[in-house]
């Protein structure tokens, strides 16, 4: 049987694309790693956290992991939480990669990696998408899409034209918690000296619900957002495929890892094996959509096309730094916050809305203390009585930079003979020594501006290149066709029915997280594809 | 006791020493299965003769663990106080330990000496695990 469209993947990329094409009548089968929460998911109480914590006799099983696998250990580097470890489950096996300084995180999951995805929904300034190759007035469309899909809580602030300009039909902002709105204020009072070194601070739209939305319900503010998503108000791919469902003209087939395709004069063969067991089975398509993430496109694109050599890779440099807010020493956050990025800070170094740098603010609870304890150069319980007295008052600067392609950041397929497809990626990731001198520069006017609010960095920890989980750029947009290249329509040059609708194709990765405009390109392409003859 | 499971009396002493609780029963066999789950085998002889030194007299347990976090953060001596640390975090008998709390004015006092007397846990620790390292490298 020839499917009329098979998207491959059930991440923000698949799942946008499927829907698109499903709301313009096409057939569409989505092929799918599909692997589910485990089952310690399911034991997460609808509580608080704090409550949780005071009350639950069994929070060990999903806190700590039924195998401990919770209690990190070694070189700080993000984690899962143990009800959120499914998203990498299978990736080791399934798609291999050699590194031996990117970090990646790849899935299989259901819903991708957005299954634990921070929820930041940055709208592009318009020279970001010319650089990343995207015609800015059809992308502010799509954006308006996909926010009205997925519930926006945005408001306009003095950052809004760095993260969330032209929005339209959004729900009311998330609340701060009393660190972030004592910041705010701060900000408020500074405004002016901090934008005269390029500092801006605000909001960035969040993809959290303030109100109900469909099935949905609002936040509760509970604090538990890395741990389960309890009411939905948290915005995940798996629920647009979950309502993809109940479409008759989609089919969803889970426990498949696509290995690759070949394009024969009137259809795409598509070939798969089975997570469970490794059997190979085709599908044939009339379009093929791939949306599997950047790295698993090239994985799919490199085997499937003849020549190759090395494809260029984009992702964001990033650091955390663990600032001490004196403001709040001695009191405690309430009860009733979230865990998830409350304010930005945005570093516009050419005041022209390129290259610009995005820091995202967290306060912390609820990854529970003795991950900060550990870090700290004392007896743990030394460090645990002054993590109890500091912890609210800590604030945690993630400082994400733009990244361009550059010789030293490539990925190729080699040979593997332990892999099970017999095969991997192998990624060198070495930012420019301009990039080194410029991003170290920005952060330091970064911290020194959080410093002038009264947020004082202990530490500057530069995470290793990868660890992002931002990824894009191996197959450029370009308009001459040349291999290993997207044309602006999302078409794999070289083919007719191939189609890529993730950020393979972004030639230039901004700051800012590319997530929600992953999404609107996604619809963009998909809506191409709607009013497009399979034969054209 | 063995070295790769840890009997109740250091479980006891050394959850003192982090939190200044003992421990449930259940939270004592929860931490023997974290140490056999993540692999906090004490392969060198210095980690083995660090580990007996703080089962054998838990005051030591401090100095000893100040000196790992300066010169060796991620031994296994700490990673298993670590394991003991979290399993007492994620159970709601202690959980008054771990949240954060308003502190005024004798509270700053409080951890102000607390933190002199870890700097002085800290000196001796750096010379005990230096000269274990030294003796059983």
């Amino acid at each position: 049987m020839i499917h009329d469209f098979v998207v491959v993947g059930s991440g923000m990329t698949g799942a946008h694309a499927a829907r698109t094409l499903v709301e313009g009548g096409r057939n569409v089968l989505m092929l799918d790693g599909g692997v589910r929460e485990p089952a310690v998911a399911a034991r997460v109480p609808d509580l608080d956290f704090v409550s949780a914590r005071e009350t639950d006799a069994d929070q060990h099983h999903y806190f700590l992991g039924e195998r401990f696998e919770g209690i990190p250990w070694g070189d700080a580097a993000h984690t899962l939480t143990p009800p959120r470890q499914h998203i990498v489950e299978g990736a080791e096996r399934w798609l291999p990669l050699r590194s031996r300084t990117f970090q990646r995180m790849e899935s299989l999951a259901y819903g991708g990696l957005g299954a634990g995805w921070g929820a930041g929904a940055a709208v592009y300034t318009a020279p970001e998408l010319r650089a990343i190759g995207l015609d800015a007035g059809a992308i502010q469309d799509a954006y308006g899409v996909i926010a009205e899909r997925i519930g926006l809580a945005a408001e306009p602030d003095d950052a809004t034209p760095w993260c969330g300009a032209g929005l339209t039909g959004t729900q009311p902002p998330l609340r701060m918690d009393r660190s972030i709105a004592l910041l705010r204020r701060a900000y408020e009072r500074r405004r002016e000296a901090l934008r005269r070194d390029g500092l801006v601070m605000g909001k960035m739209p969040m993809t959290v619900l303030t109100q109900d939305h469909g099935e949905r319900r609002a936040t509760r503010y509970t604090d538990m957002e890395f741990w389960t998503d309890h009411g939905g108000s948290v915005y995940r791919p798996w629920m647009t495929v979950n309502a993809l469902q109940r479409a008759p003209n989609f089919e969803y087939r889970a426990g498949r890892v696509v290995t690759g395709f070949r394009e024969t004069a009137d259809h795409v063969a598509i070939e798969t094996r089975a997570l469970d067991g490794g059997a190979a089975e085709a599908f044939e398509a009339r379009t093929l959509v791939l949306g599997t993430g950047t790295l698993g496109t090239a994985r799919i694109v490199l085997r499937s096309l003849s020549g190759s050599g090395d494809l260029p890779l984009l992702s964001n440099g990033y650091c955390i730094a663990p600032c001490l807010h004196a403001r709040m020493l001695g009191h405690t956050l309430e009860r009733e916050r979230t865990s998830l990025g409350q304010l930005e800070m945005f570093l516009d170094p050419g005041r022209d809305g390129l290259d610009v740098r995005m820091v995202s603010l967290y306060t912390y609870r609820s990854l529970l203390l003795f991950k900060l304890v550990k870090e700290v150069p004392l007896a743990l319980a030394d460090g645990r009585a002054l993590m109890q007295a500091l912890s609210s008052a800590i604030v945690l600067a993630t400082i994400n930079h733009p990244d361009h392609a550059a010789a030293g950041k490539r990925v190729r397929r080699v040979p593997d003979e332990r892999a099970e497809t017999g095969d991997a990626l192998e990624i060198e990731f070495e930012p420019t020594a301009d990039e080194r001198r410029d991003n170290d520069a920005a952060e330091r006017k970064i911290l020194a501006g959080l410093a002038r609010l009264g947020c004082h960095a202990l530490k500057r920890q530069a995470m290793r290149p990868g660890s992002t989980v931002h990824y894009a750029g191996t197959l450029p947009y370009s308009d001459d066709d040349r291999p290993f290249t997207l044309a602006s329509d999302g078409r794999l040059a070289g083919t007719r029915r191939v189609f890529v609708a993730d950020g393979s194709g972004f030639r230039h990765l901004p700051g800012n997280g590319l997530t929600f405009t992953l999404m609107a390109n996604a619809h963009r392409i998909a809506l191409g594809l709607c009013g497009r003859s399979h034969d054209a | 006791m063995t070295l790769d499971a840890p009997d109740d009396r250091t479980a006891v002493a050394l959850a003192r020493h982090l939190i200044g609780e003992p421990p449930t029963a259940a939270e004592i066999a929860r931490w023997r299965d974290a140490i056999a789950a993540r692999g906090a085998a004490l392969e060198r002889e210095r980690d083995r003769r660090l580990w007996r030194l703080i089962v054998a007299a838990p005051a030591l347990a401090g100095p000893v663990d100040a000196g790992l976090a300066l010169t060796d953060p991620h031994s296994p001596v700490r990673h298993r106080l670590c394991l003991l640390l979290a399993v007492l975090e994620a159970s709601p008998v202690h959980t008054r330990r771990f949240l954060p709390r308003e502190i005024g004015a004798l509270g700053w006092l409080a951890l102000g000496a607390r933190m002199v007397r870890a700097g002085f846990r800290s000196a001796l620790g750096v010379v005990l695990v230096r000269g274990a390292a030294a003796r059983w490298p």
